[in-house]
Parts: C-alpha cells; structure tokens; sequence
C-alpha cells in the first residue's frame, strides 16, 4: 500500500494491487418486493385518504376550543 | 306447508274479466308490524280477492287480525328470502286462469293506505300493457315523507334510486312511467310474473324490483308508478332478517354485489369473460375511488363483492331466465335509463342532501393569520437567516449527525423496503423507516438531494413557528397566545440543541408535532385529517421512534376520548405499524429487538444530562450551555449552568401550571399530560443502550421525548395565558423574553462557532477516494478511527461513503458480528500492530482500495498511531 494523502479526514493509503471484481449487489427478494408493495399499499391509502376531494364549507364563528371541537381544518365527513 | 287458522275465510270466486288480487304478506321477522298490516288490508276500499301470508312457523297471530283482513291461506316455511316467500304463497294457489289476475307483493312492515289497491288497479286497468304498478312508498311515521318511489339505472348499469328519503309535493307524479319499482307494495301481473320466473334469487335484497322492472320491460311490458298509491315502508329491503338495521357500510357492499350480479346477467355473453377479467382491477380502481371519496370503510366490501362475483353461482340461472322471457332489445329500456347532465344532477343532489343528514354544518375558528401570525413567522425567517447566517450559501451541511445523502433522488427510493444495506460489509434487512423521509427530504431537490437539508436548516424556525402558532390558535381565537407559542416552540431548548448536533430526526420531530396534534384533534370527524395525522404519525415515529409509544398512547387515549370518531381515530398507526413492523421482525430475529427504536441516521453519542437537566428542556450535557457566559461573568459552569435557564424557564412552567387553576383547565390537563409523558419518555431514553459506534454505546437522544415535552408545556401555558385574559400580553411577554435569554448560547452558536453543524464539501471521504468512488462505486475505503478508550474503530465505506440513507438501526444495534466483520475486525487489528502483515488477500476480498485512518483522537494507543505511521 502507498500513502496517497494526509488531509482533514486523516491519513489515505491506496491499494494499487485491487483487481475489482464484479459487485453483485442481492436482489431484493420476493419477500422484499412484498414488503414494500404493501408498505407502499398502506400509504398510498392514506394519501388517497389525505386528498381533499369534497367542497368545503366555511362558517365563521366565534368560539373554538378543543372542549367544543369546532375548527376544521379538514374537511368532515361520515364514517363511510 | 299450508295451515289452518281460525278467522281464514274462502278465496273470492273469479269474476270473469274483472281483476283478480291475490296478495301475498311474506311475514320474515316481521311480526311486530303484522298486525297493523292486516288492519290496514282490512281497512282497504278495494279488499284483495285472496290474501296469502307466510310466515315462519313460529309466528303467533291474533285470530281477529286474520278474519278481518281475510287472509284466505297461511302457509309457514323457514327461512328463505322475499323471492322465495312468494314461491310459496304461489304454489298454494290455483294456476293462473286470465290476463286480469294480479299478484300484490308485500311485506310485513308494508301498511297499504285504505285506497292504495284500489289507486293501483285503477292505473293498470287503464294500460293493458303494464305489467308492473309500484306505489309510493312512505315513511311509517310521516305518510308525505317518499323512501321510495322507482328505480333506474346509469349508462353503465348502476343503480339510481329515482327518490329516497324525500318529502313528497307531487313533485314526482307527472312522470309514471319508469324502468322499474321497489318489490315491495307492487302489482305485478301474475302471468308475466309467472313468465319471467319470478324475481332473481340471485337478488335476495336490493337490486330485486329493479331487476324484475327491467326484466318486465324486455319481455315487452310497461312499468308504472302510481302516486295515488301508498304504502308504508318501516324498514330497507336489506334490514329484513337482521337484528338492527344494515350499516351503510353493509349497504354500500350489498349494493355493490347485486351490481356486479346484474352486470353478469345482463351482458352479452362475449363479454362475460371480460367483465369476469376485469373484476379485480376494477375493485382496485374502484378502492382508489372510495379512498378519494373519504370512504375508507366501503373498501372491504368492495373487494369481498368482487369476490363474491368471481365465483357467482346464481348468474347461469338468471341468465337463462332473462333469455327465456325477452322479446325487445336494450334500446327498449335505453329512454328511462338516467345518464348525463341528469345523472350527475341526481348525484349532486343527493350528495347534498347526504351532507345535510351528517350534518356537516359547524362553525369554523381559525384566527387571522394577519392577526399575529404573519408577524411572528416574518420575525422567525429573519432570525432564522441571522442564526444560520454561517449557513448560507452552502449545498451540504456536516458535523454532529449530519452527513450528505446520496447523490441521486432515485438511489434515495431504492432504500425502501427490505433488502441489501449497504453499510459496513453490507447485509440483508430491513430498511429504517427514516429511509422514506430521506427520500422524500431528498427528492424536494432532486438535483441536489443534500442541499435540501441546508433548506431545512435555514427554514426550521419559520416552519416551527408556524405549525405550533397554527396548533395554538385550536386552544386560543385571541392573537397573543399563540405568537407567544410559535416564538416559544421555535425557541425550544431541545429544537435548536438538535439544530446545533445536526440531529435531522429530531429536528423533523418537532416541526411536525404541532400539525401532528391539529390533525389527531380534527381527525375524530374528518378521514382526511386522519389520513394526515397517520401520515404525519409515520414520520415522527420514522425521525424518533423513541416516541412513538407516546404518541401511541396519546392517540389511543384521544380515541377513547372522542367515541363518535373512534374508528377515525385508532386507525391512525396503520401506516406506521406497517412500515416499522418489517424491522421489528427483522431486529427480533437478529436478537436485538429493541434496536428498532433507535434513532435513525449516523449514531452520535452523547453524555446523558441529570434529570433536572431534563425537566429544563436540556437533552444532553454536551449541548451549548451556559458554561462559556457564566466564566466570562466570574461565575462557576457546576450547578449555575442548569440554575440560570431553570430560572429564565419558571415563567413558562409557572403558566402552565397556573392553566390547571384557571378556565380551560380541561386542555390544560391533557396539555401536561402530554409534557409528563414526553418527559417520562425522555427519562427512559437516556437509560436506553440500542446503539454502537467504534467503542461507545449509546441510546435514542433524549431530545425528541423533550420536544413531546415542551409541547405540552407551551400548549398548557398558552391556555394560561388564553384565560389571564388582561395580564395575558404583559404575562406572554415576559415568559417568551425569559425563555428567548434562556437559549442564549444555543441561538448564537451557529454564529461563534460552537455548533457541531458547518457547511461541508459533500464528501465523506478524502477526494481522491471519492473521486475513484464515482467512478466505482463498488470499491470499498477501510476507515480505522483511534479510539478514546484506546481501542481502534473500523468500518468499511462502500463506494462515496455511507450516507445519511445508508445507516441501519439494525447494523448500528446489532449485539453479534458477522463471519464477515470479525475478518474485517482482523484486517483492522493486522494493519494496526503486525509488521510484515501482508494485507493484500484480505484487502482483495472485501474490496478494498483505500485505508483511511482518521486523524489521532484523545486517547488513542500507539498501535493505532502505528497505523498512521506505518505504510500497511
């Protein structure tokens, strides 16, 4: 090995002798794939869920607590 | 079977020419309504000439009841749906003797009025080629209240109910003729009745009538409503046989099944395969819809439907039957059927009036924004660019826990999921979830994915200013306390220590927490801000998992706390179940099941602070303290440098715990609540060990428990201070200026130099490495990192470097190395003490085309100094 620089991060030796061999990187899996189709799945259910897709009605009024939960942000709707 | 009953008088003789009526009252767990349907038959002007009923055999009747309605037959069965009761009824008739014999359909809760019958025949006597006559039928309770009143279908077969739930102005009765009726209360001519094979078994519920009307007109024959007919209507044809009424849920399925049912029914037979074909990628399009819709409940039912049609037994038989009795073609029924500027009119309006039922009408608080809140961010952005001034103009950030992220947007995604890590020698596992919030931070500037955590840095306090001003405003309509709350949340001790250490995970932690809590306290009546708290739920447990049995309980208890939107509510860990659940699996398999609650990214240890360090809002004794003001001013760092911010904190403390004397004290309480558990959390993190980096061991950062904390802090003297009402702006300021002293050194750090934070270069390792690294990215950089305790650190960097995205809990927690780390390990421990040691077998087989040895740490022995002097 050479020394081939002394910086910031420390002291670098170089291997000139590496004969790279192929990277073979394992494939991800079927179990791999499963778990990030239904990772994937379940938040794009929720982002689905997260897009407001109805009209919104806006009232003023003059009280809000989080006793009397009255403010919305979001659009309410029923338990469908 | 047929039964003989006391009060059962003799069907009336055929009178030919006349109209004949034989009705049939199929009782189905219907008995509580029966008497008042058999008064009502017997109050009728126009008496059917038979009555059948059915019923099961249990059913008691009053003999009275039976002689003046003059039922004419009993027949008991068990079981069986409204299709298969007529069955009966008929095969104890005599056959059909004319064209003028009528079958009156009705259930046991369907109460005709006195002249319904006779409004009936009176509408089929006049029209030969109607074969079907459907009443209005009305709300028992309010007769001019319409639940049903004909049926239609879309161009592409849907069902529309012409009219549900209305109240009835005549509005209707111009227009007679439809596709279809309900089943229930109709006239049907028998002989049709008899030719189309009754209704579809296939149909027990809903869909019946329609499919029958539809089935009647293309055998040629006429469908009418008659609007001087009523009939009463007590239950839904799909609430027969239950013990409470069918959820809409319930209803939504069976809807959905008699669809599909109908579609296969009804198409040409080359195109039943490709409707079968299509089943489940239409439930999956369709899911998607209901999920846009804000109808997460619908989408088991719509996919057990499809299912339930993949292998549907009844559709041969109801296909044939169609076949049998048709004499006109589709375009026969294409005039009634809705579709267009019609449909989507009917829609709308039922939309509306569905609106109107889930009485969606409430007032909306949400303070002016000009009213204080632009203010107080404007003041934050300017702050936070005098804070971070050092900052600007930099592309990556390095120091403390922060280290660049990949290079490309794409390898950021590629992290996802379960599959090859590469970090030290490289493993299979599972992911962090952290893994999704570097990849979406990323992929904000994807051409530049590191640059997005300078933005993040130089945007924290506006955003952290913002969100808890916004939460604060739910607790508060007046203007001061929440500015007081977004200048106390963006300068929290333990935010701007995590901006300092550069620990990204918690700095992401309490940005979020605010929306977190706006969308938790919104999501009990909304799935949209369910949907985001679950998101935002995701992401703070993905930053610190440490906290999120917290958070777990916290939204449990909010679950309970708000009955009416519990569903909404205890659904909100889903997507974090999902996504930390492949880790957990995998951290128990590896024998380290709790290293899934480390924190994400580079380990960074730290010296654990005292719990009164805690209970100031201090998450470790390394952050910038006071030590530095306090020897300028003669002062001793021990005991001072906790002293002097507990003091400068006691007016936010004293707030909130004067909000459990004052008006409001019912969010007060939850608010501190929520601060004791934070701070309990951060008590058990700093007793934690999940973590390993050369020789230190160490546990989640305490910190991210703490923002939990001083959220409910803030959120308890923002109440306080809503209640002071006049004292409240005198009482504000002063506690934001204490809290503001407080963080001194913390503020300035960035500025003098003392925070771990600084611009980098983009590079883990020296250039040359990383210049050959980007050119192969397979080659590998043996880092040896001298120890304090005297011990020598290796790890392997694959490539540029590990990445932000590259760290593992799972290879930072592990308690065992591998076959692979102990040769590693040897490698190391050869290069550092054996002389003559020929490196190059074992340099080949990891790869290796660089050692890099850090520079020489306190403490470090004098074989790792060897390292450094000796060419290996």
């Amino acid at each position: 090995m050479t020394a081939a620089s002394d910086s910031g991060y420390g002291t670098l030796w170089s291997f000139a002798g590496l004969e790279r061999t192929e990277d073979a990187t394992p494939p991800r899996g079927a179990y791999g794939v499963g778990v990030l189709a239904v990772q994937l799945g379940v938040l794009l259910a929720a982002l689905l869920l997260v897009i407001p897709t109805r009209r919104r009605r806006r009232v003023v009024q003059t009280r809000s607590s989080l006793d009397e939960p009255a403010a919305t942000t979001f659009d309410e709707d029923s338990d469908g | 079977m047929r039964v003989a009953l006391p009060g059962i008088r003799d069907p009336a003789p055929s009178l030919g020419g006349m109209p004949r009526v034989t009705a049939i009252l199929v009782v189905h767990d219907g008995e509580r309504w029966l008497d008042g349907t058999l008064a009502a038959l017997a109050a009728q002007t126009r008496r059917p000439d038979a009555l059948i009923v059915v019923a099961e055999p249990t059913t008691e009747f009053r003999t009275d009841a039976l002689e003046a309605a003059g039922v004419t037959q009993v027949v008991t069965a068990t079981g069986g749906t409204f299709g298969v009761g007529v069955a009966r009824a008929l095969r104890a008739v005599a056959p059909v003797e004319g064209e003028e014999e009528w079958l009156w359909l009705l259930r046991a809760d369907s109460a005709p009025e006195p002249e319904a019958l006779r409004a009936l025949l009176a509408a089929v006597e006049v029209a030969p080629s109607v074969a079907v006559a459907g009443p209005k039928l009305v709300d028992p309770a309010d007769h001019a209240r319409l639940r049903s009143y004909g049926e239609t279908v879309s161009a592409l077969g849907a069902t529309v109910v012409l009219v549900d739930d209305e109240l009835d102005q005549a509005q209707y009765d111009p227009v007679t003729d439809v596709l279809a009726v309900a089943v229930d209360g109709s006239l049907v001519r028998r002989p049709v009745w008899h030719a189309l094979d009754g209704l579809d078994p296939g149909l027990p519920s809903a869909d019946a009538g329609l499919d029958l009307g539809i089935r009647a007109r293309l055998a040629g024959h006429r469908v009418v409503r008659v609007p001087a007919a009523r009939v009463e209507r007590a239950r839904r044809p799909e609430d027969v046989g239950r013990k409470r009424p069918a959820s809409a849920r319930l209803r939504r399925r069976i809807a959905r099944s008699a669809q599909l049912h109908r579609r296969f029914v009804y198409a040409p037979p080359l195109a039943v395969p490709l409707h079968w074909l299509a089943l489940l990628p239409l439930a999956l399009v369709r899911t998607v819809g209901q999920l846009l819709a804000k109808r997460p409940g619908a989408v088991p039912g719509e996919l057990s439907a499809a299912f339930r049609a993949l292998f549907d037994p009844s559709v041969p038989g109801a296909r044939s039957r169609l076949r049998r009795a048709r004499t006109a073609g589709w375009r026969a029924v294409a005039p009634l059927r809705m579709r267009g500027a019609a449909l989507r009119e009917h829609r709308a309006h039922e939309r509306e009036r569905a609106d109107d039922r889930a009485g969606r009408e409430r007032d909306l608080v949400r303070a002016s924004f000009l009213g204080g809140g632009v203010w107080v961010v404007a003041a934050t952005i300017v702050a936070g660019l005098v804070i971070f001034w050092p900052l600007l103009g930099a592309s990556t950030l390095e120091g403390g826990g922060l280290v660049p992220l990949a290079s490309h947007a794409a390898e950021l995604w590629s992290r996802l999921g379960w599959g090859w890590r590469e970090i030290g020698v490289g493993f299979s596992g599972a992911a962090d979830p952290a893994t999704l919030l570097w990849a979406l931070l990323g992929s904000a500037t994807w051409w530049d994915p590191s640059f997005s955590i300078v933005l993040l840095w130089l945007t924290a306090l506006p955003f952290a200013a913002l969100g808890a001003w916004w939460a604060a405003t739910r607790l508060s309509e007046r203007a001061w306390p929440p500015v007081a709350a977004a200048i106390l949340w963006a300068a929290a001790p333990v935010f701007l220590t995590a901006l300092g250490e550069g620990r990204v995970g918690a700095v992401l932690v309490h940005l979020l927490l605010p929306w977190f809590v706006l969308a938790l306290v919104e999501g009990a009546r909304s799935w949209s801000a369910s949907a985001t708290a679950s998101l935002l739920f995701v992401a703070i447990a993905a930053a610190a998992p440490v906290v999120a049995p917290v958070l777990l309980i916290g939204v449990v208890a909010w679950a309970f706390a708000r009955p009416r939107g519990f569903v909404r509510t205890i659904g909100v860990p889903i997507p974090a179940i999902a996504l930390f659940a492949p880790l957990v699996i995998d951290a128990f398999r590896r024998g380290s099941p709790l290293a899934a609650l480390a924190d994400p990214g580079v380990v960074l240890p730290f010296t654990p602070t005292s719990g009164w360090g805690l209970l100031i809002g201090r998450p470790d004794a390394d952050a910038a303290g006071w030590d530095g003001i306090l020897s300028a001013v003669g002062l001793p760092a021990a005991g001072w440098d906790t002293l002097v911010p507990a003091v400068l904190l006691a007016p936010v403390a004293a707030l909130a715990l004067l909000s459990l004397f004052l008006p409001g004290a019912g969010r007060s309480i939850p608010a501190l609540a929520v601060a004791a558990g934070g701070l309990a959390t951060a008590w058990l993190a700093v007793h934690l060990q999940l973590s390993s980096v050369g020789a230190a061991v160490t546990g989640p950062w305490p910190g991210s428990a703490l923002s939990v904390y001083w959220l409910g802090l803030v959120g308890a003297a923002v109440v306080g201070l809503d209640a002071t009402r006049r004292a409240a702006v005198s009482a504000g300021a002063a506690a934001v200026v204490a809290a503001i002293l407080a963080v001194t050194p913390l503020l300035g750090a960035s500025l003098v130099g003392t925070a771990a934070v600084h611009p980098g270069d983009g590079r883990i390792l020296p250039s040359l490495a990383d210049a050959a690294a980007a050119a192969d990215p397979g080659i590998g950089t043996l880092v040896l990192t001298p120890q304090p305790d005297g011990s020598l650190g290796a790890q392997l960097q694959r490539g540029e470097g590990a990445t932000l995205d590259d760290q593992s809990a799972l290879h930072a927690g592990r308690t065992r190395l591998s076959e692979e780390e102990l040769a590693l390990a040897d490698l190391a421990g050869n290069l550092a003490s054996r002389g003559g040691y020929d490196p190059a077998p074992e340099l080949q087989r990891f790869q290796i085309a660089f050692v890099l040895v850090t520079a020489e740490a306190p403490g470090a022995t004098a074989e790792a100094e060897a390292v450094r002097e000796r060419p290996p």
